[in-house]
């Protein structure tokens, strides 16, 4: 439960005030728990889990037993060791697509990705389930892995799930008007080709921290993740046990970006704890960690119709999207990239087709923008080109075919709800730059010095919150006048938490001092789909706004009940219940019903209903952002400066200012990362960089100092008092901006992330 | 995970060297740590006795004699990176220190544990090379010098005998004249490539020139035919030079792909950056 912040919030703000998180002393002073800092259950024995070495291998044997004669081991969950249950894990529904059940939790015949769990050991410490690991036989048949999805598909190559008799997991489209029609109106066409590489999120807190406790029938679980209900559902299925027998609570989590989801060896331990009876633990190292989620690789191949005067007549877009060795996120993965491949232009004739395929990867599961940061990428160097190439400037050609407020978009859309043109000037404004951009760079004469100037733009459209179904909030007020919040949405550092706790302030017009905000325990059964894909300001936002619209009805009635008036008559005014002249403390009113009595109220948000044959399942509002940057390059090197980066979202509304500034700023630094830095690479048969030292993250040197972020807040959400979903529009601009700036300082194009000094050598034919 | 240890802790390089001898392959020489807790850990190297040598007052001095630098195998980077006295003896020494991992490495990691482990992506090495510098080994039968050109002796293997540790690095004064410059490229902590010139210029004229790379290869090297060939010509000529040279490189270097990047790309900034070095050791002469 987290206090309310006594230092400055003691009065009712109106946002601008800003007060600091309610989270932020707990966890700049280290008092705040994760999952790590949880203290031992009596009688805890830990987990430790053997991953396979090899990316693609037929299991021919385990023998555990020497690993189950060394003093301390208890238990053991492989093949061989499975208490009973069905080892294939169901996955979640998608809205458009059935998909294949396809991953056990631990390898039955093969392993298909280098970190693959092969076996979990519990023993009465760490390093002996650690030393035990060494222990466990395994004989492998190693067979050929392919890990690039083009490669996958192409005819001859190894076959993941060989009962499926091809790597083609799932196909997708979006399509409207006529494409060929579209080129035939167009002057002239261009065909261009993008590619990002496999990424891993980099959580600060490793992926797979657990620790759980079976007893009596039913099943306490402490776990790091973005989804509890959906979790603990998943948990007592696999179980057997009925949903309400896994209750799961969440601790502070730290960080995610879509990582933190069950991963296999929870399964195993879930095992382990039912059939010891006693409470185990799972520390992860990082090169486990690295092992466990990925985001999609993924090509991305345009053919794109304009007229002369630079009108789009037509785009025809062919993905391939690598979901690693499980379905996972492939779904998802898919389709975000498919209804995300058009980027935000009016365009009359629309193809876009992916196929999504099966690599000796890990698998990719969901990851900030799944989808979009792959083809934000790839339409926003298309459209920089294009427009280089018919005589434009990219800046005026954007600005004749991006959509503008109110434009219809597609079926089951709502029509655009933002004004690109204001993100497009704030953010060149935002670098000081005019947004013109040298249309023959290649012809800058040459100067002395190797380092030459280049600026770029990039704009980015993703649907906002989608799907989930609906968000429950439950508040209570309690007879001091103080307001709990209970709810299944994890801090996961993005600031829920606080989030809450302003909106409850701000709905029942009471200091945030009187307001506490629970931590996620599915107990309270409040259904909510997870912190992700930017749906909690929206949607579980609205579930407290509207828990707290009621409450405050349900004062005003006790309190025209008890001291008269009508209940219309009431206000809430700095936290008093007023009528007339007489004001009332809250906790005044409820006591007069008892000094035990509480108030409570359940909000809830629905998304959305899905049209039929959208390919935008019950989207509540777009989610835009824009951005400039400014760099330079040495021609002798392919060294990147960056000098200057600028990156303006659509919040609607920011509800507590510096929170959703953070997630702007840090979106773009990890942005910085995908687009310069980051590459989970695969060669030899092995995952060759799966660990802190060998796989570069963005470090403070690498954001500009000139680094502008900023929203625009014209409160059109339908988000708590006009606010949007934002989290996850900052970090698809970056790699498109910096690819853009590149030209425009050498006219040399790099076509796959990350941009390398040596990408760039390469583009201007130096090596 | 690390299995526990068994620490000792000698007060002389004689005791070291004796402790060395007594425990064989189940001993290491543990000075920072930089290198090699990171070995144990990923279980490269089995430890089950370190010999810390931080008690032995002799291997933390830096001290110039009679025109030669003498400094301790277990003064740290960070003393490095600082001390005037090394700025103005080897600057590119100082150099290099300064751009060696992070601070928190720099502060722990010492000059001697860098030699002795030979890796061969660091800087120190490199740099110092082209101040013609020896190393000092003791051992039971006393103690050796050897040049450091000749103690590099491939990947991750030195001319450390069993028995042997390192004591103390001598780098004598540089020619009148002659300054040194080290260049560092790299993508993580550790250096894709390092290059250090030290170069005599005297009317636009490289009179006299010693270039070392590390990184690209197996070990830190000179480039002692590349130093005949730009030998006399003018600064502004030796890019040229380098450029042709870039093949005959390619075959002494041998560079390979790798994470940090192609070995045409490793080769093509090995040039670029042997004449950055050429470079800044001439414009810090001039």
């Amino acid at each position: 439960m987290e206090a309310a912040n006594k230092n400055s919030t003691d009065k009712v703000g109106r946002f601008s005030d800003a007060p600091r998180r309610i989270d932020l002393k707990a966890k700049v002073t280290g008092r705040a728990q994760f999952i790590e800092d949880l203290p031992d259950l009596p009688g805890t024995i830990y987990a430790a889990a053997l991953l396979s070495p090899y990316s693609h291998a037929r299991i021919l044997s385990i023998d555990a037993s020497e690993a189950l004669a060394m003093p301390g081991v208890l238990g053991v969950v492989d093949r061989e060791h499975l208490d009973g249950v069905n080892p294939r894990l169901k996955l979640g529904a998608h809205d458009h697509f059935k998909l294949p059940d396809d991953q056990d939790f631990v390898a039955i015949k093969k392993v298909r990705y280098d970190g693959d769990l092969v076996a979990v050991i519990a023993a009465e410490d760490l390093a002996t389930a650690e030393r035990a690991l060494q222990k466990i036989h395994v004989e492998y048949e190693p067979l050929a892995p392919v890990f690039d999805a083009v490669e996958a598909l192409a005819p001859g190559a190894p076959i993941l799930h060989e009962e499926r008799g091809t790597n083609l997991l799932l196909e997708d489209s979006l399509i409207w008007g006529d494409v060929e029609e579209g080129f035939r109106a167009a002057d002239r066409v261009f065909e261009e080709t993008y590619s990002s590489p496999s990424m891993f999120h980099h959580p600060m807190e490793p992926i797979g921290g657990c620790l759980m406790h079976y007893l009596n029938g039913e099943v306490n679980v402490w776990l790091p993740t973005a989804s509890p209900m959906r979790d603990a559902g998943e948990f007592a299925h696999f179980l057997g046990l009925e949903a309400g027998k896994v209750r799961l609570r969440v601790p502070y989590v730290g960080g995610g970006f879509g990582s933190k989801i069950p991963t296999t060896a929870h399964y195993a331990v879930l095992l382990l704890t039912r059939r010891l009876q006693r409470p185990v633990r799972l520390v992860p190292s990082e090169e486990y960690s690295f092992r466990q989620n990925s985001r999609h690789a993924e090509v991305f191949k345009a053919k794109m119709g304009v007229k002369a005067d630079g009108t789009i007549t037509a785009l025809d877009v062919e993905l391939v999207v690598d979901t690693g060795a499980y379905t996972t996120g492939g779904a998802t993965g898919l389709h975000n990239s498919v209804i995300s491949a058009w980027g935000c232009y009016r365009i009359p004739n629309l193809r876009v087709r992916g196929r999504c395929a099966y690599t000796n990867k890990v698998p990719a599961g969901h990851t900030r923008a799944t989808g979009k940061v792959q083809t934000t990428w790839g339409i926003e160097c298309t459209i920089d080109s294009v427009a280089r190439q018919v005589g434009m400037d990219p800046y005026a050609f954007r600005k004749k075919n991006v959509l503008l407020r109110g434009d219809y978009v597609c079926k089951g859309t709502p029509a655009m709800d933002t004004d690109y043109l204001d993100l497009m000037s704030e953010a060149i404004a935002g670098i000081g730059w005019d947004g013109k951009s040298d249309l023959a760079p290649e012809k800058k004469a040459a100067s002395s010095s190797p380092w030459v100037r280049g600026r770029g733009m990039a704009l980015s459209l993703r649907h906002g919150s989608m799907g989930g179904g609906r968000a429950y909030a439950l508040v209570t007020m309690d007879a001091r006048g103080v307001l709990t919040i209970q709810h299944n949405a994890a801090e996961i550092g993005q600031g829920t938490h606080n989030l809450f706790s302003v909106i409850a302030s701000e709905t029942l017009e009471i200091p945030q001092s009187q307001v506490r905000v629970g931590t996620p325990d599915t107990a309270v059964s409040l259904p909510f789909a997870g912190v992700s894909a930017q749906r909690t300001t929206m949607q579980m936002g609205n579930a407290v706004h509207n828990a707290c619209k009621q409450l405050k009805q349900e004062l005003f009635t006790l309190a025209s009940q008890a001291k008269g008036g009508k209940p219309e008559e009431w206000r809430i005014i700095a936290g008093k219940l007023c009528w007339g002249e007489a004001a009332f403390s809250i906790a005044d009113i409820v006591r007069c019903y008892g000094g035990s009595v509480v108030l409570k109220a359940v909000g809830y948000h629905s998304a959305p209903p899905m049209v039929k044959d959208s390919a935008f399942a019950g989207m509540d509002h777009w989610a835009p952002s824009g951005a400039a940057l400014d760099l330079e390059v040495n021609r002798d090197t392919g060294e990147l400066r960056i000098l200057g980066y600028a990156i303006i979202a659509d919040a609607g509304k920011a509800i507590h200012y510096p929170s959703a500034k953070a997630q702007t700023d840090g979106g773009a630094v990890m942005g910085f990362g995908h687009a310069l830095f980051e590459e989970t690479v695969y060669q030899d048969g092995q995952f060759q960089n799966g660990d802190p030292f060998q796989y570069r993250l963005p470090l403070m040197k690498d954001v500009p100092e000139d680094f502008y972020s900023s929203m625009l807040e014209k409160g059109d959400g339908p988000g708590p008092f006009g606010s949007k979903g934002m989290a996850q529009t900052s970090i698809v601009t970056v790699g498109p901006a910096i690819g853009n700036a590149v030209y425009d300082a050498l006219g040399v194009r790099v076509r796959s992330l990350p941009i390398t000094p040596e990408k760039i050598l390469r583009a201007m034919g130096k090596i | 995970m690390l299995s526990s240890l068994k620490l000792l802790q000698p007060s002389t390089v004689a005791e070291a060297s004796q402790a060395l001898a007594e425990h064989g392959e189940n001993a290491r020489i543990y000075a920072g740590g930089a290198e090699l807790l990171l070995l144990v850990r990923h279980g490269l190297v089995a430890a089950e006795v370190l010999i810390d040598i931080k008690k032995i007052d002799r291997l933390h001095r830096i001290q110039l004699q009679d025109g030669t630098l003498r400094v301790g195998a277990c003064v740290t980077h960070h003393a490095l990176e600082n001390d005037p006295l090394v700025r103005e003896h080897a600057p590119a020494l100082a150099s290099a220190e300064s751009q060696l991992a992070n601070v928190r490495v720099r502060s722990q990691g010492t000059l001697g544990g860098n030699l002795a482990f030979n890796d061969p992506h660091s800087d120190p090495g490199t740099a110092l090379l082209v101040h013609n510098p020896a190393v000092i080994l003791g051992g039971a039968g006393g103690e050796r010098r050897v040049p450091l050109s000749e103690f590099f002796i491939d990947m991750y293997a030195t001319a450390l005998r069993p028995g042997e540790l390192l004591v103390e690095v001598e780098i004598p004064r540089l020619p009148v004249g002659m300054n040194s410059a080290y260049r560092r490229l790299h993508r993580y902590q550790r250096p894709t490539l390092g290059v250090a010139a030290a170069a005599r210029a005297a009317g636009g004229a490289i009179e006299e020139a010693r270039l070392a790379v590390g990184c690209v290869g197996p070990k830190a090297q000179r480039l002692t035919d590349l130093e005949g060939k730009i030998k006399g010509a003018k600064l502004s000529d030796a890019r040229r030079i380098v450029k042709e040279e870039r093949k005959r490189l390619g075959n002494l270097l041998q560079p390979v792909d790798d994470l940090m990047g192609s070995a045409e790309y490793k080769l093509y900034m090995t040039g670029v950056m042997i004449c950055e070095a050429l470079e800044a050791a001439n414009g810090a002469a001039a």
